[in-house]
């Protein structure tokens, strides 16, 4: 994964599984599909994790980072992979897509990141996001800033080949307790 | 009293808009995705059409029945409010959010939209 800063790297030391709860998918993505596997995860993770404010975040990030792999997979394949880990009132949420994309597309994935994490604030930086969407008019190029500033996650890369591999990760304090 | 807003009216998301009492609103109910990305844009350009034909000083956004919107129809409240901005002030009017706080992204959504345009947005819960 690409550097993130020290919470992604603390938290990239972890079990690769986050073995309290996760799932993989690996489906052909489409818009119908990713608002179902949304309602999934917000159902499925609500019960475990017994807060519906960190599962809202969870299916935020999600939604957001499969309907990425939908507008950017070359061969229209892609795989979901969401785990968590409690530690008391921590929860670390890790959600990974992977899918081929083209070369032009592999460039732009680097650049929106870099320049996403390199941002010190994300809010702010959200904001400047909002102002470049609102004159472009092709993609809304806010899908990976809502990311980090709504669901406090940090986000990362990693490229072999044509085969991306992206990563929201974040450490969340659970309010409620799993039914 | 309908408008010359066009609804919006598939399986996954609903949108109808009213003048009543001075009032210019519109309320969605379903699922905002990527399905919806334009049906959203034309209808946001056609409701400011209307708005500014009516010389409302207000529209009402009534997401309280929106389960989710993702970042492609939230890009285009983000281009309507631009295009608002660019208005020269007399011209401009003010946009009231009513959401659902149990619907934990609006919150967070709206909260981004406000700092966007503090001046003309205003989120009622």
């Amino acid at each position: 994964m690409a550097d993130t800063g020290d919470q992604n790297r603390a938290v990239a030391t972890r079990d690769a599984c986050l073995p309290e709860a996760f799932f993989e998918l690996s489906f052909s993505p489409n818009s119908t599909l990713v608002s179902t596997v949304r309602r999934f995860v917000s159902e499925f993770y609500v019960q475990i994790l017994g807060d519906a404010e960190v599962t809202s975040r969870v299916a935020v990030a999600t939604h957001e980072l499969l309907d990425n792999a939908v507008r950017y997979s070359a061969d229209g394949q892609s795989t979901v992979r969401i785990g968590v880990l409690r530690e008391g009132a921590a929860l670390t949420i890790r959600i990974d897509t992977c899918n081929r994309a083209d070369e032009t597309n592999l460039t732009a994935v680097k650049a929106w990141i870099d320049e996403l994490m390199s941002a010190p604030d994300a809010a702010k930086h959200y904001q400047v996001l909002m102002r470049r969407s609102a004159k472009r008019t092709e993609g809304s190029g806010l899908g990976l800033g809502r990311i980090r500033a709504e669901t406090d996650m940090a986000l990362s890369y990693r490229i072999a080949g044509n085969i991306v591999h992206m990563r929201a990760e974040g450490r969340l304090e659970a309010a409620g307790v799993p039914s | 009293m309908t408008t010359q807003v066009p609804p919006i009216t598939t399986a996954e998301l609903n949108a109808t808009s009213t003048f009543e009492g001075g009032q210019l609103a519109t309320r969605f109910v379903g699922t905002a995705d990527s399905r919806a990305m334009k049906s959203i844009d034309s209808l946001l350009k056609a409701l400011h059409e209307e708005a500014l034909r009516l010389q409302v000083r207000e529209v009402t956004i009534d997401l309280t029945q929106l389960e989710f919107m993702n970042s492609s129809c939230f890009k285009a409240f983000v281009t309507w409010i631009g295009n608002l901005q660019d208005l020269e002030s007399p011209k401009q009017y003010s946009i009231v959010f009513k959401s659902d706080d149990n619907k934990h992204w609006q919150r967070r959504s709206l909260e981004a939209l406000s700092c966007f345009a503090v001046d003309l947005i205003r989120v009622e819960t």
